[in-house]
């Protein structure tokens, strides 16, 4: 039974990987944009302040020295200030609650990539999974009605079930992780428990385009009955 | 020697619309076997099987490893039998569109008949006699009018016909889904097929280990009987009525379909003896009143519709040459017309029938089939709950995947 095997083909895991640092890249990307547009609102503002000062200074016809000091240590600290505040917007889990449907698989892969350090190592291929398939499934959801009993079922999975199941294993002392209880180790639940959450957003993502798949299958089937078999249909 | 051809065409054309038997009830001890398993299938399953129970029968029959199995079988085939009831619920939700009198291809037939109707010479009395202003001064030509109210109604006959056209590929459309749908669902029987033939192979090794430790084991024997094979016994019964209620689905829409197909069949027919009896009337009109009649629209009509509707489109042909042949020659042409108008009222009168028929073997199926799924659905609601509370089991289950079907 306790046969260790991968759940999933190498091959596929290569391919997840793959897009996973691809997905890293545009992250980091992303991450140096924010960075570069605070940076430059901590220069203006700096600018901004001297430039006051100065302006002051002439229209005023000289100011104390003390003011110049003020104005320098003032623009010096704003700079400061602006340069590490706000900081990088990081993922949480209650972000996504409030995330749209259409955000929603997106959201779920920045938190995940977020915990990633947190999981024990046979779990990664799992993340790695859960990542490839949420990429899958984010233009579906897209084009979904978030009323639908369908996104109510993908809602609750990426925005219950995957965060309580990461958030308990994370809450654990790493000194236990290793520990069995209840039958087997809170690591290997933790990895099983995300490779049934990889499966079932697979099978959610199969579920939502059935119809389009049918209705594509249905339209062969009628061009194919109205213009091509009415020879076959006349010895009939 | 029209006597004589008028029994010919009456006899050789003669639509025969046909509705398919009512789809009788399926019983669940009838419904296996019907989508084989392939034997090299069955040898995989009875391995996993073999694995399942050698498995079972290690474990403590009191420790939580045992419920964790035993759980497993509590869900066998859960998932294959919520896909086919999905399925074969659909076709319940599935109209049967051309059957109702206030829309589609019922409307429109209705009103073809009530517009030829109009038309129909036989209804016009005497047209050859002269028309009188008060019965006494004479006025006018009955007979030149009676041809003119056609070209007012062309119009309306040729709006209709396409309408009839635009139904014909609903209905082409139905079956194009029905076969998809039949398809999805034959793939569906074939896991059921599967889940039912591993219920009953863990029915019968697990009677089996239970008999040989009857006399090592007792305690354990009991357990198997009573948890395991319990359960097996209870899911051997699930799978084999949601078998019943889907062979009996996948039976229900070939019935649509065919109901469809004769329904396309009188469809083509109606188009075919409507336009037939216009073209009659426009020879009749040339040989009687000497004047050409002209119908641009139902002329339009006649080549695309010979086009569309290959197969009756050659005895249009044929039939309109012998009718041109007769009119023309013919002491009475205005019989002929008669006649072809005839051709037509048997048509509508065959799809009537047709579906006085239809629809009640339709009737049949549906309340065979209404009250399987209704038996189904109580276990489907009950497979849903012990599905919720295993939910946390399954997720850490071991070797979960051994008791699922092939691919």
């Amino acid at each position: 039974m306790t046969v260790e095997r991968r759940p999933v083909p190498l091959s596929m895991l290569r391919e997840a990987r793959k897009q996973r640092a691809w997905r890293l890249r545009r992250a980091r990307q992303q991450r140096w944009q924010w960075r570069m547009k605070r940076l430059r609102r901590a220069i203006f503002v700096a600018a901004a302040i001297v430039l006051a000062t100065v302006a002051a200074g002439i229209g005023l016809g000289g100011l104390p020295d003390d003011a110049y000091m003020l104005a320098m240590l003032a623009s010096f600290v704003a700079f400061c200030v602006l340069a590490i505040y706000p900081s990088t917007p990081r993922p949480r889990a209650e972000d996504l609650v409030e995330a749209d449907l259409g955000e929603l698989a997106a959201t779920t892969e920045l938190w995940l990539e977020s915990r990633r350090s947190a999981l024990p190592p046979p779990a990664l291929d799992a993340v790695d999974m859960i990542g490839v398939r949420l990429e899958q499934l984010s233009p579906q959801l897209e084009t979904l009605d978030p009323s639908a009993p369908a996104s109510r079922e993908v809602r609750k999975l990426l925005t219950e079930h995957l965060p309580s199941l990461v958030d308990s294993y994370t809450r654990i002392p790493t000194s236990l992780r290793g520990q069995e209880h209840a039958g087997s180790t809170p690591a290997a639940q933790v990895t099983d428990g995300l490779h049934v959450i990889a499966r079932e957003i697979e099978a959610m993502s199969q579920d939502l385009s059935r119809n389009d798949l049918d209705s594509l299958a249905v339209r062969g089937r009628f061009l194919e009955s109205k213009y091509v078999t009415t020879k076959s249909d006349e010895t009939r | 020697m029209t006597a004589e051809s008028k029994t010919a065409t009456a006899t050789a054309d003669e639509l025969r619309l046909t509705p398919p038997d009512p789809v009788q009830a399926v019983t669940p001890e009838r419904a296996a076997g019907l989508v084989p398993v392939g034997d090299e299938q069955k040898s995989k399953l009875e391995t996993r099987v073999t694995e399942f129970v050698e498995d079972l029968v290690s474990q403590d029959a009191n420790s939580p490893e045992f419920g964790k199995r035993v759980d497993q079988i509590t869900n066998l085939g859960r998932r294959e039998i919520a896909e086919a009831a999905g399925q074969s619920n659909r076709f319940l939700d599935r109209p049967v569109r051309a059957m109702d009198e206030t829309s589609g291809v019922g409307a429109d037939l209705a009103e073809l008949r009530r517009t030829v109707e109009d038309l129909d010479p036989s209804r016009k009395g005497n047209l050859l006699a002269p028309r009188k202003l008060f019965g006494v001064i004479p006025f006018g030509n009955k007979l030149k009018n009676y041809f003119d109210s056609y070209r007012s109604a062309q119009s309306h006959i040729s709006a209709i016909l396409a309408r009839l056209q635009g139904g014909k590929d609903e209905l082409l459309m139905d079956n194009a889904a029905i076969d998809v749908e039949r398809q999805n669902l034959w793939k569906a029987l074939g896991k059921l097929e599967q889940m039912i033939f591993m219920s009953k192979a863990l029915d019968n090794e697990l009677e089996e280990r239970a008999a040989d430790l009857d006399a090592t084991d007792p305690a354990k024997a009991k357990a198997i009987r009573e948890t395991a094979l319990f359960y097996v016994r209870q899911r051997t019964q699930d799978l084999l009525t949601q078998m019943a209620v889907s062979v009996q689905g996948y039976l229900a829409l070939d019935l649509v379909k065919k109901n469809n197909v004769e329904l396309i069949k009188g469809v083509d027919r109606a188009s075919t003896t409507t336009v037939g009896a216009l073209r009659t009337a426009v020879t009749v009109a040339q040989a009687m009143t000497s004047q050409k009649l002209v119908l641009d629209q139902i002329t339009a009509l006649n080549t695309t519709t010979a086009n569309i509707i290959d197969v009756t489109g050659q005895m249009l042909r044929d039939n309109t040459a012998r009718i041109h042949e007769q009119a023309a020659g013919s002491t009475i042409p205005l019989e002929t017309l008669s006649r072809a108008f005839q051709n037509i009222y048997d048509t509508m009168d065959s799809i009537d029938t047709f579906k006085l028929k239809a629809l009640d073997n339709m009737k049949q199926t549906v309340t065979a089939l209404e009250s399987e799924v209704g038996k189904s659905k109580a276990y489907i609601a009950r497979s849903q709950g012990q599905a919720d509370a295993t939910a946390e089991v399954k997720a850490t289950a071991g070797n979960r995947g051994l008791l699922d079907a092939l691919d």
